[in-house]
């Protein structure tokens, strides 16, 4: 069985798909680490974003691979409407995180 | 398919740490808000930005908390998919957008309404969006013991370009 799920194309979707949600949980974390160590809320926040834009790549990727199984109308429209809103997520979350950054840098004392 | 259900299994498990994380997130927040509106409650003559800072603050771990739900969402998507869930995933996108929106407008306000009275403990780390509030907190969280005295380092003019 293990032998021939390697030749599965569907089986490496869930596989880099699962890589993203590992990437997201160790974001994740990493975030709740680094604010019981430094108490920055906004470090934490930025931490986040970091980890969700990273993991949500690797998602995107894998639902992309996964076109090649797609059979029914219905499993294209989900996969549309799920496309469109990870891509969409990231967006966001791009913004998010850029604002963030823009905000802290700015903030920040120049002789530090 | 038993790979494919292996990985669903394992992100359907690490979806709910995540949540469990927000809500003791969620829980905490309440939690440090209510032990606060109590001390407001018993202090005299408490300035009214007191109050205004508490809500702040509780609505700023509520983002916090409405993002690791989020995480937590977007790594459902990749189970099972429904409409329903996908439908849910973007209301708690919108809620999340739109709560930060506002939360971010209302610190903005109080932050310049700081400004002209300073020396308010407004900010937990998080300073206003735009470099016009010169007088704004510290960028980053120190402990609460040097706080005055950060204030006046860090909080000074040549914060802004």
């Amino acid at each position: 069985m293990p032998l021939l799920d390697v030749l599965r194309i569907d089986v490496w979707a869930a596989a880099i798909e699962f890589l993203g949600a590992l990437l997201i949980a160790g974001y994740v974390v990493a975030a709740l680490i680094t604010f019981a160590r430094t108490r920055d809320v906004v470090q934490l926040r930025l931490t986040l974003a970091d980890g969700v834009i990273a993991g949500l790549n690797f998602k995107l990727a894998g639902s992309l691979l996964k076109t090649v199984v797609l059979h029914t109308w219905d499993q294209v429209l989900m996969f549309t409407v799920i496309f469109v809103l990870r891509f969409v997520l990231k967006r966001i979350f791009t913004w998010e995180a850029n604002r963030i950054r823009a905000r802290r840098s700015l903030h920040q004392p120049s002789a530090s | 398919m038993d790979l494919t259900l292996l990985f669903k299994d394992l992100t359907a498990q690490l979806a709910n740490w995540i949540e469990v994380i927000a809500s003791l997130i969620i829980a905490f927040a309440v939690v440090e808000a209510t032990v606060r509106a109590a001390r407001v409650f018993v202090t005299p003559h408490i300035p009214a930005e007191a109050k205004e800072d508490l809500r702040l603050r509780l609505g700023r771990w509520l983002a916090v908390a409405l993002e690791f739900e989020l995480a937590a969402d977007i790594l459902r998507t990749a189970i099972s998919p429904t409409w329903q869930e996908i439908g849910l995933l973007a209301a708690i996108a919108a809620i999340r957008t739109g709560l930060n929106y506002f939360l971010q407008l209302e610190i903005d306000r109080a932050a310049a309404r700081a400004q002209a009275k300073p020396g308010s403990e407004l900010a937990m780390g998080q300073p206003s969006a735009n470099g016009n509030t010169p007088d704004g907190a510290p960028g980053d969280k120190r402990p609460a013991s040097s706080q005055p005295h950060d204030e006046e380092v860090a909080g000074g003019r040549h914060a802004t370009p």
